[in-house]
């Protein structure tokens, strides 16, 4: 539990970083870190990421500050002796060249990876690119994947002619940030009760396209439900008065 | 760059000017086609993609693989975070994989006529109900899309904004946002294929499962609004919702019977379960509300019947819904639809909604 308080800390420290208010000094050996340490790594991906999405920022222009960049890759590099080319400036544009979603899925660079978004619209079929990656997967459909998930997010378990690719991002291993799984005997607001759950389902049948991935993700999610603030008791029958005019019958 | 910024600046001032020349119906129309066409696509296409799901500043990655085959829907979804949770549905059978509860809950539905589910339309009612502004050319993602705005009219259902790709007519971006502007939550793909074809295995309950405790439950009747026993009436109901759709199922880990009403703006839904399925007490006991991003989940008491409302409606629209619904006891199915027809022997009902 105390890693966990360690891991957060980091975390924070990434997230300033991230967001430009960490220190020179301090950012140097983040950046240090964050080459050797490949959980760091991750949660710098998922980070920058996740604060993209979340500031709705368009995300190939997320990338790293390039100083930060240039510590990253030259540890990279010497550690790997791979590509050194391979820079997080590299985004948008090149990845058009299947040869180099090749490398790019296969996780190289940091730099390449964070914040890059590959987009890609298929004339052709893109099954050598697809299939390279995940040869050994038919075996090992997604029900595995909560353990390996990073392939296969970004690489269907088996795909064949004629797949679109419409967005493709370096893949992300989410385990390791924003949202806590759910801890036992902690938070009373984690209440996700499973009677609830089947009501929630049994909506979900019946939502409009658009929102059955909301409404479903609510129901499969790991975020504290949010209670409603306590309110006076019974506030029951006949309270509404809002808009009186419509009065319908249901057969 | 400038290039760039110029041009996108003349689109906009020709986005205005078109905005002030032409019709509102024009707009509406045009933006209903993008999301009738997103429709399509999402229920129709088979696709695999990565989106961030975020709400209350917190975001969750899941994956979403949906295959449609010789007549059949199969999905998966899958929380790739903390939870492990999964939905799967194979044809008629719905399952949900709760690791976390040692649970598998899985509901067989009736084989019905179409292939797909229904969902609300989306017709020429929803103008009075939301404001749809001009479709927007946008960039997202690097891709070419339509953007789509609904704002709300009215504090009884969210806006939306919708960034459709302009090829697949995914979406790419959604976001619900309240009557005041506030996003509420927003699902971004991180990555999104359209499938050729995609393996029967991808739809096999996750390993491990096979050892959690399975609760099954299955449809009893599936019936339209038309012939139900149970008539419920709503003295009245938040602007522009109706009945879509009435059924009597019974859900995982009971037997008994309740009734489901689903009310719909046409965009929004809201599903009432009326009946046995949560006891009394527990009812009473939890009387709430809930709110998960634009989710919303009401329990309370409906005519002296333990009742859950969900929906993605603001809690105000459910305990709305909630609160005008009375058990008709007098109304048979045969009889014409009268506005104000409580007969004679209704006495309590009639009472109740007193000016």
């Amino acid at each position: 539990m105390s890693a966990d308080q360690t891991d957060g800390e980091r975390e924070s420290q990434l997230s300033a970083m991230f967001d430009g208010e960490l220190p020179a000094g301090e950012c140097e050996l983040v950046a240090r870190r964050l080459a050797k340490d490949e959980n760091l790594r991750r949660s710098w991906d998922n980070y920058s990421l996740i604060g993209a999405v979340m500031r709705s920022e368009p995300l190939a222009r997320r990338h790293l500050a390039p100083q930060v960049a240039a510590v990253v890759q030259a540890e990279r590099s010497a550690a790997t002796s791979k590509r050194p080319e391979e820079s997080g400036l590299a985004a948008g544009q090149s990845v058009r060249q299947r040869s180099s979603v090749l490398r790019w899925a296969g996780g190289f660079g940091v730099a390449a990876a964070v914040g890059a978004v590959a987009i890609f619209i298929s004339g052709q079929p893109q099954n050598e690119t697809v299939v390279a990656e995940t040869s050994e997967n038919p075996a090992n459909p997604p029900a595995q994947v909560a353990g390996e998930v990073v392939e296969e997010v970004v690489i269907p378990a088996v795909s064949s002619e004629g797949d679109e690719i419409i967005l493709a991002m370096k893949p992300t291993e989410p385990e390791s940030y924003v949202t806590p799984p759910i801890r036992e005997g902690a938070a009373p607001t984690v209440t996700a009760p499973v009677q609830l759950a089947n009501f929630v389902a049994a909506h979900s049948a019946v939502a409009a396209p658009l929102l059955r991935h909301s409404t479903l993700s609510t129901l499969i999610t790991s975020a504290p439900i949010v209670e409603e603030p306590p309110r006076a008791p019974r506030v029951e029958p006949t309270a509404v008065t809002d808009d009186a005019s419509a009065r319908g019958e249901i057969l | 760059m400038a290039a760039l910024a110029l041009r996108r600046s003349a689109a906009m001032w020709l986005a205005a000017l078109t905005a002030a020349t032409l019709p509102i119906g024009a707009f509406a129309s045009e933006a209903r086609d993008w999301l009738e066409r997103m429709n399509k696509a999402l229920s129709e296409r088979s696709y695999d993609g990565t989106f961030f799901h975020t709400r209350g500043g917190r975001a969750e990655s899941m994956r979403i693989v949906h295959r449609v085959q010789e007549g059949e829907v199969c999905e998966r979804l899958m929380s790739l975070d903390g939870s492990g949770r999964e939905f799967v549905r194979r044809g008629n059978e719905v399952s949900y994989v709760l690791p976390d509860q040692d649970m598998v809950l899985t509901e067989e539905r009736p084989r019905t006529g179409g292939l797909l589910p229904t969902f609300p339309r989306i017709d020429d009612r929803q103008a009075e109900f939301y404001e749809f502004r001009p479709v927007k050319k946008v960039r997202v993602m690097g891709r070419d899309a339509r953007f789509i705005a609904l704002t709300p009219r009215d504090p009884f259902r969210y806006g939306y904004r919708v960034w459709i790709d302009a090829r697949s007519h995914m979406p790419l971006k959604t976001e619900l946002h309240d009557a005041k502007g506030e996003v509420l939550e927003r699902i971004a793909f991180a990555n999104l294929m359209l499938m050729r074809s995609i393996s029967d295995e991808t739809f096999r309950l996750p390993a491990g499962s096979e050892r959690y405790r399975r609760v099954y439950s299955r449809f009893i009747r599936a019936e339209s609004s038309a012939g139900v026993r149970k008539v419920w009436t709503t003295a009245s109901l938040p602007r522009g919702f109706r009945l879509t759709q009435q059924v009597e199922q019974t859900l995982p880990g009971t037997d008994r019977p309740v009734s489901h009403l689903v009310f719909s703006d046409g965009l929004a839904s809201v599903s009432v379960f009326i009946g046995a399925a949560v006891t009394l007490e527990a009812a009473q006991q939890q009387v709430g509300g809930t709110q998960q991003g634009a989710a919303t989940t009401l329990v309370t008491v409906i005519d002296g019947k333990p009742a859950v409302v969900v929906g993605e409606v603001p809690l105000r629209t459910a305990r709305m819904i909630a609160s005008q619904l009375k058990a008709a006891r007098s109304a048979s199915p045969s009889e014409p639809r009268r506005p104000a027809a409580p007969a004679a022997p209704a006495a309590p009902s009639a009472a109740a909604p007193a000016p």
